[in-house]
Order: C-alpha cells, then sequence, then structure tokens
C-alpha cells in the first residue's frame, strides 16, 4: 500500500489538508499525518513514500 | 425557563468540581458549551456558587471576549483582523465579508443564521487573510472562498 505523508497542523489544515487527506485514504493509500516542514506557500504537501524516500506534491 | 436550567447545571457542576474560586473560568466555559453564552441573568447565581461578589464574575466575563453576552447565530465567522491579515487585504476582504454575509462585522443576521466577528491573529499570517468558520481555519480568504463559506452557512 502507498504510504502518503500529509501535515495536520493548522496552517495546512487552513489550506485543505484535510480534504486532501480524506480524498488519498478514499484511494486506499495508508495516510499518515505529521506535523508541516513550515512551508506554507507549497501546503496542502503531499509526500509520498517510494523506494525510502519521499517525494513531494505541492499545489 | 432558562433561568432554571441555569441553576440546575451551576448545581450540578459544583457538585463535581467544587465550589472554590478557581472554579470560575471552567464554570463559565461549561455555561457557554451548554447554553451557548454566559447571560447576564446567570451572575448572580455563578457568584453565589463560588462564594464571589457579582463584579468579580462580572469582570472576568466581560473581560474575556470570547464568552459570548447573547446567543450567536447557527454559524459563527471569525475574520482576522490583525496586522499581517489586514496588509494581505484583510480590511477588503473584511468589506466584502459583510456584504457577501448580509450581517455587519460583529453582529447577528437577522434571521440568526450566522454572526461574523473579529478575531485578532490566529498565528497562520504567512497565508492570510484567514477565518474560522465554525471553528475550522480557512486561509487566503478571496471572494471565491467567500462564496463557499456563504453556501455552507445558507445549508
Amino acid at each position: 500500500m502507498t504510504r502518503v505523508y500529509i501535515s495536520r497542523d493548522m496552517a495546512s489544515v487552513a489550506l485543505g489538508a484535510d480534504e486532501v487527506a480524506r480524498a488519498f485514504e478514499a484511494a486506499g493509500c495508508d495516510v499518515v499525518r505529521t506535523g508541516s516542514r513550515g512551508l506554507f506557500s507549497i501546503e496542502p504537501l503531499v509526500e509520498v513514500e517510494s523506494d525510502g524516500k519521499r517525494i513531494g506534491f505541492g499545489p | 425557563m432558562q433561568q432554571e436550567e441555569t441553576t440546575r447545571l451551576i448545581e450540578e457542576w459544583t457538585q463535581v468540581h467544587g465550589r472554590t474560586r478557581d472554579r470560575l473560568l471552567p464554570l463559565l466555559h461549561m455555561l457557554q458549551e451548554e447554553i451557548g453564552f454566559v447571560d447576564d441573568a446567570a451572575i448572580p447565581a455563578i457568584a453565589a456558587a463560588l462564594n464571589l461578589s457579582r463584579a468579580d464574575v462580572h469582570g472576568v466575563v466581560t473581560f474575556y471576549h470570547d464568552f459570548r453576552r447573547a446567543p450567536a447565530g447557527r454559524h459563527v465567522v471569525k475574520l482576522c483582523r490583525a496586522e499581517s491579515c489586514q496588509a494581505r487585504g484583510g480590511a477588503a476582504m473584511e468589506r466584502a465579508a459583510a456584504d457577501r454575509l448580509g450581517v455587519a462585522m460583529g453582529e447577528t443576521r437577522r434571521d440568526g443564521q450566522v454572526t461574523l466577528e473579529p478575531v485578532y491573529c490566529l498565528g497562520l499570517c504567512a497565508i492570510g487573510p484567514n477565518a474560522l468558520v465554525d471553528g475550522r481555519p480557512v486561509a487566503r480568504i478571496d471572494a471565491a472562498a467567500l462564496d463557499r463559506i456563504a453556501q455552507e452557512i445558507a445549508a
């Protein structure tokens, strides 16, 4: 199962992280809610685990 | 009726949590949670329950703006008016919000559907202007976001 990391701090939530997390869960991903990296200009940031690395995707 | 309910709530709550003066804030929180606001008419009962003066209770209730002294609308929109949000266009959004929601800042719409209130900093300054819609944070408020909020409130 693909594991994705999505922040759940207030700024991320204010930018739609909860909706994004629900969509990934509905798609069958293993969603891990984390703290953010503070890069609010690219939240909601989704990090996808792949080959032991995390690849980040922003809006 | 409301008054009896308030007295009963205070009595039950103080039996569990005690009647010392440090119980005042938790008691006020409980009343706001249960009834939605802290009625001026409840102040004598609160003062009597905790052996405080009415002035003590009045002072605390009026000091904290988050304690409501009148019922709010079914939905509450808090819009940030602090410096960072203003620097990011918050003042214009405040006017637009009042217009779009049909209620002046600090007031409840006549149909009781929404209350628009100011808030001073949600700590999301990098992504303002910000709002809290029924407690949920919403960043980068613009005309489209106000439309979504207005739809949510109409539902």
